[in-house]
């Protein structure tokens, strides 16, 4: 388990510095941008809270990005080890976890919380948003797990078709449940294609953080790991 | 990577004789800080300092 962790937090490590380098470069100029847009808009942002300063807030910013990537792949890690056995595939197998820890973490709290533009306030309080944000996590981890196992059982007995038509149903259920959720957030109307970039932004970043903890874990486990297979698969992906 | 036969109920028998409580609960913790300390810290200078990094992953709770 020490080899699985400490591979999952090397992957782990580097997938968030490169997401640190993408917040710094990208994320943190088009936050400061679109709050820009705003203020001078709408005038409805928040650009005037910035206590800490503009460099400060990026710098932790990229570093909180770096910790970030480090926390999921520990994680990553050690879900690996204890759910191996009941992933579908061979090769695959490190890229079903980071999808399904894709879907847990940021895709579930998305139905109910999408990513906001600073443009953007939310309408509840922290303390209604945090216990709904942690739950709809766990609904994330429950519809991932629906999945993966729903298709792993189907297959083996009814063929791949079944089993990925019943991996999807959970995978409709959240979608639904992104369909039927009150909204959460006010503001930006006037901005409706800014709004759907920044989310797309966001959305493929977090998925590219993912992939990437998944590539190089599945390199340094089996650099780690006593069973070498071929690698072709592997290679053959790309990242983000 | 995998050629085992052993269970998902076989892995977690595993990691607890291998690791005891005290260790476990002391890794937990300090990922809950952490997670606790990007996520969901609300205190006026580090909630700001994180401030692009929640927007830019996501995460409401900013």
């Amino acid at each position: 388990m020490i080899e699985r962790l400490r591979s999952g937090v090397a992957a782990g490590a580097l997938a968030g510095l490169v997401y640190g380098l993408f917040m710094w470069l990208v994320i943190s100029p088009v936050i400061g941008y679109l709050e820009h847009v705003a203020v001078h808009g709408d005038g409805h942002g928040h650009e005037a809270a910035h206590p800490a300063g503009e460099t400060m807030t990026a710098v932790v910013s990229a570093g909180g990005g770096v910790l970030w990537g480090v926390l999921l792949g520990a994680a990553f890690g050690v879900a690996y080890y204890l759910f191996e056995p009941a992933l579908p595939g061979e090769e695959s197998k490190p890229y079903v976890l980071g999808a399904a820890g894709f879907l847990a973490v940021s895709v579930a709290p998305w139905t109910v919380f999408p990513p906001a533009t600073p443009a953007m306030a939310p309408l509840y309080g922290s303390s209604v948003r945090v216990p709904i944000y942690i739950g709809l996590i766990g609904v994330g981890i429950i519809v991932a797990a629906a999945s993966v196992l729903g298709y792993a059982c189907t297959s083996r007995t009814r063929g791949r078709g079944v089993g990925v038509f019943v991996a999807v149903l959970p995978l409709a259920a959240l979608a639904l449940l992104s369909v039927v959720a009150p909204p959460t957030l006010t503001g930006g109307e006037g901005s409706a294609g800014l709004t759907a970039a920044f989310r797309w932004l966001v959305g493929f970043s977090q998925a590219g953080l993912w992939a990437l903890i998944a590539v190089a874990f599945h390199h340094l486990d089996r650099r780690v790991g006593p069973q070498t297979t071929d690698s072709l698969s592997a290679a053959a992906r790309g990242t983000d | 990577m995998s050629t085992n036969t052993d269970t998902v109920a076989d892995r977690f028998a595993t990691a607890g004789a291998q690791f005891d409580p005290l260790t476990a609960l002391t890794a937990v913790a300090l990922v809950a800080a952490l997670g606790f300390t990007l996520l969901f810290m609300q205190d006026p200078l580090v909630h700001e300092a994180l401030h692009d990094f929640r927007h830019g992953a996501g995460i409401i709770c900013h």
